[in-house]
C-alpha cells in the first residue's frame, strides 16, 4: 500500500445468508447477516427468549442449547453454522404439556432461584444424561462447570440432576 | 384435600412453572414494535479531558439513527444526575472522564449489531490526565484533585464516626492484651447472571414505561419524576423477572437515563442491555474497605474494647446505596456477637478514578465488612491469648438474657441465642475430634485448619425514624384483595430477584387468612399496580413487606370477623380465629371459612357495611432484625501448590421463624457460595493507569460447581419479638458469615508458622508464597 | 509495559538506518491491513486493522520520529486509538555495526488503556511479542534480500 487509503467502513453490513434450521422440531428459515450469532437468531429472530445471554466470553453457559443433541454455547456459534441442523432449546423440553424429567427435577429439588441460568443449566443436564444416564456427584459437578449459577450454590442443582437421572432411568420420583 | 401451604411448609415454588419452561420475562425478553437498540461508547482512559467527540462517521453507519452526547443531555439538565448519597454522577460527560469504561456517548440503531458498529465509528479525542488509583495516595497533599466540579478541592469525601473515641482508647490502653490488624476487603462485583438493562417507551399520551432491571421500582419512579421533571403519573416502571440482583440492581445507571432520552428523541422504544464486560467495568462495585482494627481483652480472655478505622474507596462519586443517614451503611454492627462496653468506628470516604458504587454484595449495607472484621479479630486475639477460638467466643457471647441488647455503637439487637448455635455447629462437624486430628496432622507436617465465624447480622431496614433513602422512608407494603370465590391477589412494594416472593408471601397470607397459598396470586414490580414500597435489598422483604402481608391479612380478618358474626348470627365477641377459620368459642363445628366469608362479602354482607374484602398495610418496622449464625469450616492445604480445599463447611443459621424451609435452605446455599467466592476467588483490581483487571468472566472468577464446597446446613430458631410472625430475613446471612470462617480456617492451618492474617481472596499464589516465605513448602 | 529486543542483519548500518527512517519501508513490514500518509518528514498518520484475542478492529493513529541521530540512534513515538482502547508507544532504535553486520537494539514502552488493557491483558504480552517479532523478522528479510 503506497498511499493512504480511506479508512475501511466500520460497518460492513452483510453479507447476508439464508439459514434453515430445525428448532424444537419445527423448521425455520430466515435471511440473516452472516455475523449473526446463533443466540441472537434464536432470541431475536425466532423470538424464543428462554435461551439467555449472561456474558460475552463463553464462560457463563446461560445460552446453552443442543445442536444435533450436543450442548453448545449459542453465543459462540454463528447462526449460519447451524444451517441444516437440529437445535433444541428450553422451549422444546416439555412434550405434549408434560414436563421433561430434568424440568421436574429442578422444581422438585429447588434447583433454581432467579431462573436466569436455569434454561442453559437444564440443556447441559439433558446432554449429560444422554451420555451418562447415571452420573456420580463429581461427574455432575464437572459436567455443569461451564454453567454459572449465582443464586443456588449448586447443591440443589446437583440434586435436581440426580432426580432427573433417576426419573429418566425409570426410577420414578424418589 | 388442598394443602394450605402456610408458614413452615416446604412447598414448591410457584414461579418455577414459567422459569423451567423458558417463559420467564426478563428485560431483554421484552420486544416491542419498532424497537431500537442502544449501545454505549466508553472511555479507554481512567482520567482524561475530552477534546472532541466526532459522530459524523457513526451517523453514516447503516442502521444508526442517532448519537447522544453529554452536551445533548445538558439542555435537559440531564448530563449529571444525583446519587443516592446526595453526590452527583455523570450520565454522559461533557468535558472529562473519570474512570476507564465510563459512558462517553451512546449510539441508537435499528439492531444490536448496527449499534455496536456505530459505537466503533464514534471517534473521541482525549487528553490523558494522571489517574488516582490508590485511595491512600488520593489523600496525599499533592494528589491530583479528581472532582474539579466541587468547591472543596480534595479527594476526601466525608468523615463519619460513631462511638466514644476517648473511652475506647482508654479501655484499649487499660487492656492486658490487644491486637491490631490491617484488613483489606477488596472491590468485588455482584455479577448477577443477568446484566442490567431496560426498555424505554413513550406512548401516544406521553406516558413513559420503562421495563428495568431494578430492585426498587417505586423509588426509581420517584427519582425519575424528580430528576427528569416528568409527572409521576406518566411514569410506569416495570421490574419484570430479574435474573439476580444482590445489590447491583439498586442504583440508577447512566444507561437507563440515556435509553429514556433516546426513546424521547427517536420516538421509538429503545432497548439497552449491557454486556458482561460493561457490567463488570462500570456497574456499581461492592466493598473496597481498607480497615485497621484494634481489639482488647483482659488476661482472662474477657473482651474490653474495639476500635476500627477505615478508608473507603468510593470511586469518582459517592454512589453508595445506603440509607441516607449512614454513609458507611450499618458498618457499626462491627461489635458483632460480643458485648463490648467501649467501641469506636470511623470511616473516611475517598474519591479515586474508578467506577462509583458501594453497593451491597448480597449483604445489608456493609454488614459483611463488619462481620468479617470482628470475626477475624476475635480469632487473632484468641490466638494471642492462647485460647481455643470456640471457647473464646463462648466465653464472650452476649448472653441470651441480655436481649434486647443495646450495643456500644447504638443498635438494639432484637433477639439472639448465640451459644447454642455455635455448639450445634461444633457437634455437627465434630469440633473436638477435628482439633485432635489437626494435632496429629501437624506432627506429620500436613496442613489442616478449622475456622469459626459466629456472626450477627442487621437487616430489615428499617424504622422510619432513622431510615430513609433520598428522604423516602423505608417502610414496605402489601395490598390484598380477596375475590368472591375465596381466591386472592396480593401486591407488594418489594421485588423478588430469585428469592421466591410469589411463594413465601402467599404462605404468610395463607397462614393468616386460611386461603391455600396456591390460591393467592402475588404480584410485584409494576408501579402502576403495586403499592408503594422501597424494594428488595438488605434482606428487608420479609422483615418489612412480609410483615405488611401479615398486618394486611389481620386487617382483613377484623372485617371478616364481622361478616362471620353476621352469617352465624352471633356477636363478634363470641368468635375466635382458630385452625384458619372463625368459629364460635367452645363450638368449633360452628364456623365460617375465609372462602365463605369472602363470598358473603360480595353477596350477603351486613347492611351498613362496605362490600368487598381487601386491605393494605404500609409496615414501618419498630426495629431492625438481627439474624445470626455460627459457621465452621475445615480446610486442607496442599503444601506443593498452595491450594486450599474446603473439606467441610457447616452452617447453622438462625433467621427466626422460617416461612419455607426449602427456600431458606436455598438462600443459605447461595449466600454461602457468594461468601466463598469473595473469600477465595473474586477481586477487581486496577493497573497503575486505572485499567480494570478482571473485566470479564475469563479473569473475574465466579465459583463453578466444581470449586463450590458441599454445604451442610442446620438451624436454630429464635424468633424476632417485634416482627408479626417472628421472621428475620435470611437472603444474605451466609454471604456475611462465610468469608471469616474460611479465612479463619486457612489462617488456623498456618498459625503454627506464625501466620495471623491473609487478605481475601485467598488464592493459591498467596498461600504458596507464604509457605515459601515461612520455609514450610 | 517495557519491551525490548535485538536482532542482527547481514547488511551495513547505513542501509539499515535508511530503512528504519523510511516510512514506506517500515510500512511494508507490517503484516496487518493498514494505510498511512506522510504529514511531513517526521510525522505520519494512518490506520491499522489489528486485534488481541477477540478484540479486533481498526485503530487510528499517528507516529513521529522525535529524535534522529544518524547513523545509530532514533526515538519514535506513536499514539493510537480505537475499539474502546488507546495506546501510546515510546521507542528507541540503536544500531551497531560489526563485521559488515548490523545489530538492531530496540526498546519500547507501551502504555495501554481501555478494553485492550482490560480484556486482553493476559493475552497481550504474547500478541505484542508475536507482532514485534514478525515486524522485525520482516525487516530483516527485506534488508537481506534487498
Amino acid at each position: 500500500m503506497d498511499e493512504a487509503e480511506a479508512m475501511p467502513a466500520e460497518a460492513e453490513v452483510g453479507p447476508f445468508a439464508r439459514v434453515r434450521v430445525t428448532v424444537n422440531g419445527a423448521p425455520h428459515e430466515a435471511e440473516v447477516e452472516t455475523r449473526t450469532l446463533l443466540v441472537h437468531f434464536i432470541r431475536d429472530v425466532l423470538h424464543l427468549t428462554g435461551t439467555h445471554i449472561g456474558c460475552d466470553t463463553t464462560n457463563c453457559g446461560a445460552c446453552t442449547v443442543l445442536l444435533d443433541g450436543k450442548a453448545v454455547k449459542s453465543c459462540t456459534i454463528l447462526a449460519v453454522q447451524a444451517e441444516g441442523r437440529q437445535v433444541r432449546t428450553v422451549e422444546g423440553l416439555a412434550e405434549d404439556g408434560k414436563l421433561h424429567p430434568v424440568q421436574e427435577g429442578f422444581v422438585e429439588e429447588h434447583g433454581l432461584q432467579c431462573g436466569f441460568c436455569t434454561p442453559g443449566m437444564m440443556m447441559t443436564t439433558v446432554a449429560l444424561l444422554a451420555k451418562n444416564p447415571n452420573p456420580s456427584e463429581d461427574e455432575i459437578r464437572h459436567a455443569i462447570a461451564g454453567n454459572l449459577c449465582r443464586c443456588t450454590g449448586y447443591v440443589n442443582i446437583v440434586k435436581a440432576v440426580q432426580y432427573a437421572a433417576q426419573k429418566s432411568r425409570g426410577g420414578g420420583s424418589k | 384435600m388442598t394443602v394450605l401451604g402456610g408458614i413452615g411448609q416446604p412447598i414448591k415454588r410457584k414461579e418455577d412453572a414459567r422459569f423451567i419452561r423458558g417463559k420467564g420475562n426478563y428485560v431483554d425478553d421484552v420486544q416491542l414494535p419498532g424497537m431500537l437498540y442502544l449501545d454505549i461508547v466508553r472511555s479507554p482512559y481512567a482520567h482524561a479531558l475530552i477534546k472532541y467527540i466526532d459522530i459524523e462517521k457513526a451517523l453514516k453507519v447503516p442502521g444508526v439513527l442517532a448519537v447522544i452526547r453529554g452536551k445533548d443531555l445538558e439542555a435537559a439538565k440531564l448530563a449529571w444526575m444525583p446519587t443516592l448519597m446526595s453526590d452527583k454522577q455523570m450520565v454522559l460527560p461533557i468535558e472529562r472522564v473519570m474512570f476507564q469504561g465510563q459512558e462517553v456517548a451512546a449510539v441508537v440503531a435499528d439492531s444490536r449489531y448496527a449499534a455496536a458498529d456505530g459505537v466503533a465509528a464514534v471517534q473521541v479525542e482525549y487528553e490523558a490526565m494522571e489517574p488516582v488509583v490508590n485511595p491512600m495516595k488520593a489523600l496525599e497533599k499533592d494528589a491530583p484533585v479528581i472532582r474539579w466540579d466541587k468547591e472543596n478541592k480534595t479527594n476526601h469525601i466525608w468523615h463519619w464516626e460513631v462511638g466514644d473515641r476517648k473511652a475506647t482508647d482508654a479501655a484499649l490502653k487499660a487492656s492486658d492484651v490487644t491486637v491490631t490488624q490491617d484488613l483489606y476487603i477488596p472491590r468485588i462485583h455482584v455479577s448477577s447472571i443477568e446484566t442490567c438493562g431496560c426498555v424505554a417507551a413513550f406512548d401516544a399520551m406521553g406516558k413513559l414505561t420503562v421495563w428495568m432491571t431494578t430492585q426498587a421500582p417505586h423509588a426509581i419512579r420517584t427519582v425519575f419524576a424528580l430528576v427528569a421533571g416528568l409527572p409521576e403519573q406518566k411514569i410506569r416502571i416495570i421490574s419484570p423477572d430479574i435474573g439476580g440482583g444482590f445489590g447491583g440492581k439498586v442504583p440508577v445507571y447512566p444507561g437507563y437515563v440515556i435509553a429514556v432520552v433516546a426513546a424521547l428523541k427517536t420516538g421509538h422504544p429503545v432497548k439497552w442491555v449491557e454486556d458482561r464486560t460493561e457490567n463488570l467495568q462500570s456497574d456499581s462495585f461492592a466493598r473496597d474497605y481498607h480497615i485497621t482494627a484494634e481489639i482488647g481483652a483482659t488476661k482472662g480472655g474477657k473482651l474490653t474494647a474495639l476500635k476500627v478505622k477505615t478508608i473507603a474507596d468510593h470511586g469518582y462519586t459517592d454512589a453508595a446505596a445506603n440509607p441516607s443517614k449512614f454513609p458507611a451503611g450499618l458498618f457499626h454492627i462491627v461489635t458483632g456477637s460480643y458485648p463490648f462496653e467501649k467501641a469506636f468506628v470511623e470511616v473516611d470516604g475517598v474519591y479515586t478514578n474508578k467506577p462509583p458504587g458501594g453497593i451491597a454484595y448480597r449483604c445489608s449495607f456493609r454488614v459483611t465488612e463488619a462481620a468479617y472484621t470482628i470475626e477475624r479479630l476475635i480469632d487473632i486475639l484468641a490466638g494471642k491469648l492462647g485460647m481455643d477460638p470456640a471457647e473464646f467466643r463462648m466465653k464472650n457471647f452476649i448472653p441470651q438474657q441480655a436481649f434486647p441488647y443495646k450495643s456500644a455503637l447504638g443498635w438494639e439487637y432484637d433477639s439472639g441465642n448465640y451459644g447454642p448455635a455455635l455448639r450445634k455447629a461444633m457437634d455437627i462437624i465434630g469440633y473436638e475430634s477435628l482439633r485432635k486430628e489437626q494435632v496429629e496432622k501437624r506432627k506429620r507436617g500436613e496442613l489442616m485448619g478449622i475456622g469459626i465465624s459466629s456472626f450477627t447480622e442487621i437487616v430489615g431496614a428499617g424504622p422510619s425514624h432513622t431510615f430513609d433513602i433520598l428522604g423516602l422512608k423505608m417502610f414496605d407494603s402489601c395490598e390484598v384483595r380477596i375475590h368472591p370465590t375465596g381466591k386472592a391477589i396480593a401486591r407488594f412494594g418489594t421485588k423478588s430477584q430469585g428469592q421466591g416472593h410469589e411463594t413465601t408471601y402467599a404462605q404468610i397470607l395463607a397462614e393468616e387468612l386460611g386461603i391455600p397459598a396456591e390460591d393467592i396470586a402475588v404480584e410485584e414490580g409494576d408501579t402502576d399496580t403495586a403499592p408503594y414500597g422501597l424494594g428488595t435489598y438488605a434482606s428487608r422483604s420479609t422483615p418489612t413487606a412480609g410483615a405488611a402481608a401479615a398486618m394486611a391479612a389481620r386487617k382483613i380478618r377484623e372485617k371478616a370477623k364481622l361478616i362471620a358474626a353476621h352469617l352465624l348470627e352471633v356477636s363478634p365477641g363470641d368468635l375466635e380465629w382458630k385452625d384458619h377459620k372463625f368459629s364460635v368459642k367452645g363450638l368449633p363445628s360452628k364456623g365460617k371459612t375465609m372462602q365463605e366469608i369472602a363470598f358473603a362479602a360480595y353477596t350477603n354482607h351486613p347492611q351498613g357495611m362496605e362490600a368487598g374484602l381487601e386491605a393494605s398495610d404500609y409496615y414501618d418496622p419498630p426495629n431492625l432484625t438481627f439474624p445470626f449464625g455460627s459457621y465452621i469450616c475445615v480446610v486442607d492445604i496442599d503444601k506443593e501448590t498452595g491450594e486450599v480445599k474446603v473439606r467441610r463447611f457447616v452452617a447453622v443459621d438462625d433467621c427466626g421463624t422460617i416461612i419455607n424451609p426449602m427456600i431458606v435452605e436455598g438462600q443459605i446455599h447461595g449466600g454461602l457460595t457468594m461468601g466463598f467466592a469473595a473469600a477465595m476467588l473474586e477481586e477487581i483490581q486496577y493497573d497503575e493507569n486505572g485499567n480494570i483487571q478482571g473485566g470479564t468472566f475469563m479473569d473475574y472468577l465466579l465459583p463453578t460447581a466444581v470449586e463450590t464446597p458441599k454445604w451442610e446446613t442446620a438451624k436454630t430458631t429464635t424468633p424476632s419479638p417485634h416482627h408479626p410472625i417472628g421472621a428475620k430475613g435470611v437472603g444474605e446471612s451466609a454471604t456475611v458469615g462465610a468469608p471469616a470462617a474460611i479465612v479463619n480456617a486457612v489462617v488456623d492451618a498456618l498459625s503454627h508458622l506464625g501466620v495471623t492474617h491473609i487478605d481475601i481472596p485467598i488464592t493459591p499464589w498467596k498461600v504458596w508464597s507464604l509457605l515459601q516465605e515461612k520455609g514450610a513448602a | 509495559m517495557e519491551l525490548e529486543g535485538s536482532f542482527t542483519v547481514r547488511a551495513p548500518r547505513d542501509r539499515v538506518w535508511s530503512f528504519f527512517m523510511d516510512p514506506y519501508a517500515l510500512s511494508s513490514c507490517i503484516s496487518d491491513p493498514h494505510a498511512f500518509e506522510v504529514v511531513d518528514e517526521n510525522h505520519f498518520k494512518g490506520w491499522v486493522k489489528a486485534g488481541v484475542a477477540f478484540i479486533k478492529g481498526t485503530f487510528n493513529g499517528s507516529a513521529a520520529i522525535v529524535e534522529r541521530k544518524p547513523p545509530d540512534h532514533a526515538r519514535i513515538t506513536a499514539h493510537g486509538a480505537g475499539m474502546g482502547s488507546a495506546f501510546d508507544v515510546e521507542s528507541t532504535v540503536d544500531l551497531s555495526e560489526a563485521g559488515g553486520d548490523t545489530t538492531v537494539r530496540w526498546k519500547a514502552n507501551v502504555v495501554l488503556n481501555g478494553t485492550i488493557a482490560t480484556v486482553g491483558a493476559r493475552l497481550l504480552k504474547g500478541t505484542i511479542d508475536k507482532k514485534s517479532n514478525e515486524f522485525f523478522e520482516n525487516a530483516r528479510k527485506k534488508l537481506e534480500t534487498a
